[in-house]
């Protein structure tokens, strides 16, 4: 344990349709609660959490859709640098199968082509109205060559699960890719303030 | 699908240009309800970036005017009450004219090795000749289009998407352009014969463009970011940085003298210089030093106030090189600009460079249309409701006041809302108050290599290229390279810009064949150290002129967004946005940073608990994060955090100031927004 | 309003921090005992390390837990197999990255990195030196990661060149840079080291121990060149940045003169033996043999000034009777035996006093401050330097250099030029004009020097000249007249007793009012101080040591009104007949 450093940081993107419970697996798995209401929260652009794994700190910045999926109009910019994505749908909503494929195009349209993708099954605790056959997702998934898991953000089934198998994916990923980029871009903000004209003079 | 959209808004907002995007995320932010839809399928409208398939449907959309095909008006009568009238948009979007598409790749698909229409353009091993089906085939596998049949007719029928423009460009067009047009695939039966060079490395064909389509991000207007422009400050005080990632351009290369040279415009620049004697270093740093703070020393300059920025360097004792770069490449102005904004210019230049980089440029990883978008995500973020592919038919006008009451939407939906903001080109034409609208030409060439090759390939270069001829006007090109994530490796993407005399294609014609070879068949010795296109698209553009309230007949509360602008920076868009905003809400600060994560209160949940990952300390990483490449991450932030710390070291014999921007805006941001000095 | 993001107020999120930052303090002491609690009990296992690594993560600059760490590394080695130890070094490395991202320029963190490195069994230093690379890109002027870089470079043998072309890199981007530009002159030596016939004038060698032979921190020509140009365009660029002008100071001069005897002079009347160096010495500390006639002597070595330990000058007392007899010739030899250099001086009969010393010219006494380039290549600098102050008339950097390499070029035949740049210099910057008005004195001194010696005369003159200091007075040892009338001078500073042959000494119209340097000159006989501000008769006191003073003018003095002063002084040098107050 060091005070506050982490060794891994990765970007977790969540898409899937409106309403099969994309924030209610990063309210489940961030902060411990399955929320009542409906609604996404107001400013929030992602949720942090942090996680050991086999001693070593992950921090997982976990993006959600902020409502643009609701008339399918996601930014392109919301997939650009995430390491990994989680394609929801809803067991008990065929519709949110369905639209699998559509959520995928975009995907292979705008994600980076090493994004690693799970498809998530979400409300398990409603088994008792399923929609969408545990054996479908598998195959499905397997042809798309996702993971699959089904969970329950509501009994906080697998959501655990979910995301440190993710972190761990990511880490062996990472490891392997270590130093391959040193181009690194720049952001605003961070400049390096050498002023050009006039450095070092003593007028 | 829209048809569940709320009834009732504070701000509607029509178009997802950059104005339209910042207004909506500013408005968003301080709690309006938002609604922004677009009636395109994608963002950013005449700012957005398409892939190379994506630019393909987007000429097709042009050629039917920018209608969307779908929905047809329905009949809004029962939607208006006592006392309402209605004004009906515009369906047409004019603002795109004289589209012309050039192939100069080799049109044969990748594995197919049977003939060379142009031989050049072929891998080299078999070669045969003559054969000339290469014409009527379709210039691209069908089957790796994902995007309907655009790509097929986007070859063939290119003719046909004039017809639209046609009607408002200038008469010569017809005939600059369906010559060139044809020639361009004529060539490719007629002049097969030159020497094919076995060893030639294995030309780019139009099958792997359309392959690699996704690939690109072909920007529809090429800007960049002036470092300290009013827009990089917006990305940093909103926190809207922290959705893109930014390269720094790399070089500024002016043509002088029929070839190609770096500009010399930092100070590290002017040190590196081979180009410039020592007396001439001085004499440049010199005048950009006066430049940096050219008001305090008024008495350089007044006498020239009413003269042109031209005459005035005349007197500086300056050599031919240093005024020709002064004026080119650093102001960025016609000669005949008056003195103060020439120095104005300058000085702008000037002040943005060393914050990032040695040039005093950024531009968007994935192309410009990164930025509106990254706006609209933090307008959902704070509760703005998005739909694309969906757009407003009709005002609701009280007639008493004159003021818009509400809208309704292409669905028919009645939508009420206090303020209404629209992109340009949906205001109907009789709405309009004179002002014959000027024109931007843009030229959008694949190339096979650098204008200017170097030791690494991965340069951002800014071309300035002065008028050719008196009269004419300069060209601003810009070259991304592969990593900017706008083209596939092994080629560049080259954006042309200037003020348009005629249709874009004759204005950029001349330097296009200065700088590139075009014609396949075409192999002097001098043209093979040029890049060869690929493949060009040139089309008009409206250039936006900043609307005095007055140019529009419109109530008060409907605010109009004119498009991009000519210019390379984006302050004027900026500006505007912040206006309207303000007239919006007056009362209210624009885009103020966003709340810290942890800062916020979640509904129905008390003070987060152990356990909550989010009260980790979050901020520092997030931005450290929005600046890799997923590959990367952790490496990357490392260096971010070194960045940070080195930075702060390098200012704190400069200002103080810059130090605390540096470190603390990646980091959390407090309340004060960062100033410009 | 609807919407509005709803935000924990300032109190309780400073509340929410004070707690955060109360639980982490109370981690950290809880750590930190346990920690010092197993070094008391001398426990050296992985777990010290894990605790160590703790505390060291958010505090890198806490040196205890470092060598707390060594301590346990060092015994790890001795009980684990090479891989594993290469393992934990490796991870050691790690770690270490972490706090160098908390502080770059933790003192602890890079040191103990250099120590990791000189241990670890299979070192990676391509690794070590990409990272030197990164933090230097970052803050080129983080001098614990030079530190540490110059460290891999040896340790890897980095060629030379390589680094070079680093430093290219460095200064390319942002010149104003003194660590590279100062890596650069520790490099360049190395890379292109100067033949020694390149760079030293060719000279008639009056004895093979007397030629002053550079020291060879020397750059070949061709190199020199280029890096001339380099330099020039830093500062054309910009001629404030005085990073490229101390190096280019470097560039032009960093011959030293060997170290030797400059001269040895004896006196028949004195029985005195004194030899000057060509710099200061502790004659107490460093062997010296004095051989009279083939005899050695043991004599006692004082400076000109007891004062003064290190000084240029050393005097020493021969037995009475040694050389009286002025018919007899004698023979001398004073060796410096830890520089295995020697004088001789022969004091052929009949003659009061006799000395042995170089031909001084002004190439090799004062070149010390530039080098003795080619003077093509000087005139050629000094061409583009006059260039640069046409375009930037007020540059002091310009200014001086070009001060300087007329001094290298000719300091004579430019002393006009020079002393109108000085004008210049002190009103440009007037914050330093005391140091231009000794730099100038000095350079006048030194003017004045070489004129006396081409004259081949023993007397110093130097009126008028606005002088404020004074130097090189080891030069003016065989001086028997000096007149230093209407200048700015406050003092007579200790290093003034090495004139041992002074006679006659003028400082009229000076703003003296300190004597001290008037202390056992042996021959002195006139001081005329006229118009100075000497006030108390203890400021005097120094000439009671000068045994052959017959003459004082204290006219004009403060002194001159007190009363009862003719009486005093008299008392007080009594040998002093001829005063005029």
């Amino acid at each position: 344990m060091s005070m506050e450093d982490y060794d891994h940081l990765f970007k977790i993107v969540l898409i899937g349709n409106a309403g099969v419970g994309k924030t209610c697996l990063v309210r489940r798995f961030t902060q411990g609660l399955f929320p009542p209401g409906q609604g996404a929260t107001i400013g929030v652009d992602f949720m942090i959490k942090t996680v050991e794994i086999r001693g070593q700190k992950v921090k997982l910045q976990i993006w959600d859709t902020a409502g643009q999926e609701r008339f399918r109009s996601i930014t392109q910019s919301y997939y650009r640098s995430a390491n990994a994505l989680i394609l929801t749908y809803d067991i008990t909503c065929e519709d949110s199968f369905r639209c699998l494929p559509e959520w995928l195009r975009e995907i292979e349209q705008y994600a980076n082509n090493k994004v690693i993708t799970v498809l998530v099954g979400n409300k398990i605790d409603l088994a008792d109205k399923r929609e969408v056959s545990r054996q479908r997702a598998e195959e499905f998934a397997e042809a798309q060559n996702m993971h699959y898991l089904e969970t329950s953000a509501k009994e906080a089934d697998n959501v655990e699960k979910l995301f440190l198998d993710l972190a761990c994916e990511l880490i062996q990923e990472a490891k392997q890719n270590v130093l391959v980029n040193n181009d690194v871009s720049v952001m605003p903000g961070e400049g390096r303030s050498i002023s050009y004209l006039n450095c070092c003079s003593f007028r | 699908m829209a048809a569940d959209l709320p009834g009732e808004f504070d701000v509607v907002v029509l178009g997802t240009g950059l104005t339209e995007s910042v207004i909506a995320a500013a408005c968003s932010r301080v709690g309006q309800r938002v609604l922004h839809v677009d009636r395109r399928s994608y963002y950013a409208g005449n700012w957005a970036s398409f892939t190379f398939n994506g630019l393909l449907s987007w000429m097709e959309e042009c050629k039917q005017g920018g209608q969307s095909s779908a929905e047809e008006a329905t009949d809004w009568g029962d939607k208006l009450e006592e006392g309402e009238e209605a004004l009906v948009l515009s369906v047409m979007d004019t603002s795109i004219t004289n589209l012309e598409v050039f192939c100069y790749a080799s049109e044969e698909p990748e594995e197919e090795e049977k003939e060379a229409d142009a031989s050049r353009h072929t891998p080299a091993p078999v070669q045969a000749e003559g054969e000339q089906d290469a014409q009527s085939d379709s210039p691209t596998c069908p089957q790796e289009v994902p995007e309907g049949d655009a790509p097929q007719e986007g070859q063939g029928q290119i003719d046909g998407l004039l017809q639209d423009g046609a009607e408002e460009a200038p008469g010569k067009d017809e005939e600059a352009a369906s010559p060139e047009t044809s020639q361009a695939r004529e060539v490719q039966g007629e002049e097969p014969s030159a020497n094919p060079s076995p060893t030639e490395v294995k030309k780019i064909s139009y099958a792997k463009i359309v392959k690699e389509g996704r690939r690109f991000n072909i920007d529809l207007v090429s800007k960049l970011l002036y470092s300290r422009g009013l827009l990089v400050d917006l990305l940093i005080k909103s926190n809207v940085s922290r959705y893109a990632e930014f390269k720094n351009v790399s070089r500024i290369l002016t043509y002088r003298d029929g070839k190609l040279e770096q500009v010399p415009c930092s100070r590290a620049d002017v040190f590196g210089s081979k180009q410039l004697t020592m007396v001439e270093k001085r004499m440049l740093m010199k005048f950009l030093t006066f430049c940096l703070d050219y008001e305090e020393h008024p008495e350089e300059y007044l006498d020239f106030t009413e003269r042109s920025f031209w005459d005035f360097l005349q007197t500086k004792k300056l050599t031919d090189n240093i005024q020709h770069f002064l004026l080119h490449s650093i102001a960025m102005v016609p000669p005949e600009t008056r003195t103060g904004e020439g120095l104005r210019s300058t000085q702008y230049f000037l002040r943005s460079l060393g914050r990032y980089s040695n040039t005093p440029f950024l531009f968007p990883i994935y192309g410009l249309g990164e930025i509106p978008q990254c706006f609209c995500r933090m307008c959902a973020v704070f509760g703005g409701t998005y739909c694309l592919r969906h757009s407003v038919r009709c005002l609701v006008l009280d007639k008493e006041s004159g003021r818009c009451k509400a809208v309704i939407d292409t669905c028919g939906q009645r939508i009420s809302c206090s303020h209404f903001v629209l992109e340009e080109g949906y205001v109907p034409e009789e709405r309009r108050k004179g002002a014959a609208c000027r024109q931007i030409s843009r030229g959008v060439l694949i190339t096979d290599r650098s204008l200017l090759p170097s030791e690494t390939e991965q340069q951002l270069s800014l071309i300035t290229v002065p008028p050719l001829e008196p009269g004419a006007a300069a060209v601003r090109i810009t070259e991304l390279c592969s990593s900017t994530m706008t083209c596939m490796p092994g080629t560049y993407l080259v954006h042309l810009t200037c003020p348009a005399s005629g249709s874009a294609h004759a204005d950029l014609a001349p330097v296009v064949s200065r700088l590139f070879t075009e014609t396949p068949g075409d192999t002097g010795a001098a043209d093979a150290e040029r890049p060869a296109v690929l493949w060009a698209l040139y089309f008009n553009m409206r250039n936006a002129t900043v609307p005095s309230t007055a140019s529009y007949d419109l109530p008060a509360n409907v605010h109009v967004c004119p498009g991009p602008d000519g210019l390379l920076g984006n302050d004027h868009s900026i500006r505007l946005a912040e206006e309207v905003f303000h007239r919006i809400v007056p009362d209210e600060e624009f885009c103020p940073p966003a709340p810290n994560p942890e800062d916020i209160i979640f509904e129905g949940v008390g003070p987060q608990g152990e356990g909550a990952g989010i009260g980790e300390p979050s901020q520092g990483e997030d931005a450290a994060e929005a600046g890799q490449e997923d590959d990367v991450k952790t490496e990357a932030a490392k260096d971010e955090s070194l960045e940070n710390a080195g930075s702060g070291e390098a200012a704190g014999q400069e200002s103080g100031v810059e130090a605390q921007e540096a470190a603390a805006l990646p980091s959390a941001p407090p309340p004060t927004p960062p100033t410009d000095e | 309003m609807h919407g509005r993001v709803k935000l924990k107020s300032t109190a309780q999120q400073e509340e929410e921090k004070r707690k955060e930052k109360e639980k982490k303090l109370k981690i950290y002491l809880t750590t930190r005992d346990a920690c010092f609690n197993k070094r008391k009990e001398g426990v050296l296992d992985e777990e010290a390390l894990q605790l160590s690594q703790q505390l060291l993560a958010s505090n890198p600059d806490f040196a205890t837990l470092w060598n707390y760490r060594r301590e346990i590394l060092l015994y790890l080695e001795t009980v684990r197999s090479e891989d594993e130890v290469q393992r934990l070094y490796e991870e050691e490395l790690n770690f270490l990255e972490t706090c160098l991202k908390m502080n770059p320029k933790s003192y602890g963190s890079w040191h103990h990195r250099g120590w990791v490195s000189s241990r670890l069994p299979r070192p990676d230093w391509a690794r070590e030196l990409g990272l030197c690379d990164r933090y230097l890109y970052h803050d080129d002027r983080n001098f614990h990661c030079w530190d540490y870089r110059r460290l891999v470079v040896k340790m890897s043998g980095v060629p030379i060149e390589q680094e070079l072309q680093f430093t290219d890199r460095l200064i390319g981007s942002n010149f104003s840079n003194y660590s590279s530009w100062h890596y650069r002159s520790t490099l360049l030596p190395l890379l292109a080291p100067g033949s020694a016939e390149s760079s030293s004038p060719q000279r008639e060698c009056s004895s093979p121990t007397s030629s002053p032979q550079m020291h060879s921190h020397r750059v070949c020509e061709e190199r020199l060149l280029k890096e001339y140009e380099l330099v020039q365009n830093a500062f054309f660029t910009d001629p404030n940045d005085q990073s490229a002008w101390f190096y280019y100071r470097w560039l032009l001069g960093r011959a030293e003169r060997e170290e030797m005897i400059s001269c040895v002079y004896v006196s028949r009347e004195g029985e005195r033996v004194v030899v000057a160096f060509s710099r200061p010495v502790n004659a107490l500390s460093v062997g010296f043999l004095l051989v009279v006639d083939g005899q050695p002597l043991q004599v006692d070595w004082r400076s000109a000034h007891s004062c003064v330990r290190h000084s240029p000058v050393w005097i020493c007392e021969l037995p009475p009777g040694t050389i009286s007899d002025t018919s007899n010739e004698h023979n001398l030899t004073v060796t410096w035996t830890e520089k295995r250099t020697h004088r001789d001086c022969a004091l052929y009969s009949g003659r009061a006093e006799s000395w042995c010393r170089d031909s001084a010219t002004d190439l090799e006494l004062f070149r010390s401050e530039l080098s003795v380039e080619k003077s093509s290549v000087l005139q050629s600098e000094l061409q583009s330097c006059t260039q640069l102050l046409e375009l930037e008339p007020q540059n002091k950097w310009c200014l001086l250099t070009i001060i300087l390499l007329m001094r290298a070029l000719d300091p004579l035949a430019y002393e006009k030029e020079t002393l109108a740049h000085f004008q210049i210099l002190k009103e440009v910057d007037s914050m330093r004009s005391s140091y231009y008005s000794d730099l100038c004195s000095k350079f006048m001194i030194e003017n004045t020097i070489l004129k006396m010696e081409y004259a081949e005369v023993r007397v110093f003159s130097l009126c008028d000249k606005s002088l404020s200091t004074l130097c090189h007075l080891d030069q003016l040892l065989l001086v028997t007249h000096i007149n230093l009338s209407s200048n700015q001078l406050l003092r007579l500073p200790p290093q003034f007793a090495m004139l041992q042959c002074l006679e006659v000494l003028q400082a009229d119209n000076n703003i003296i009012e300190d004597l001290e340097g008037l202390r056992h000159l042996p021959r002195l006989e006139e001081v005329s101080l006229r118009n100075n501000r000497l006030s108390r008769l203890s400021d005097l006191r120094p000439l009671t040591t000068c045994p052959k003073l017959t003459r004082l003018d204290l006219r004009g003095n403060p002194i001159a009104q007190a009363t009862s002063i003719r009486s005093e002084l008299a008392d007080m040098l009594p040998s002093a007949t001829d005063l005029l107050l």
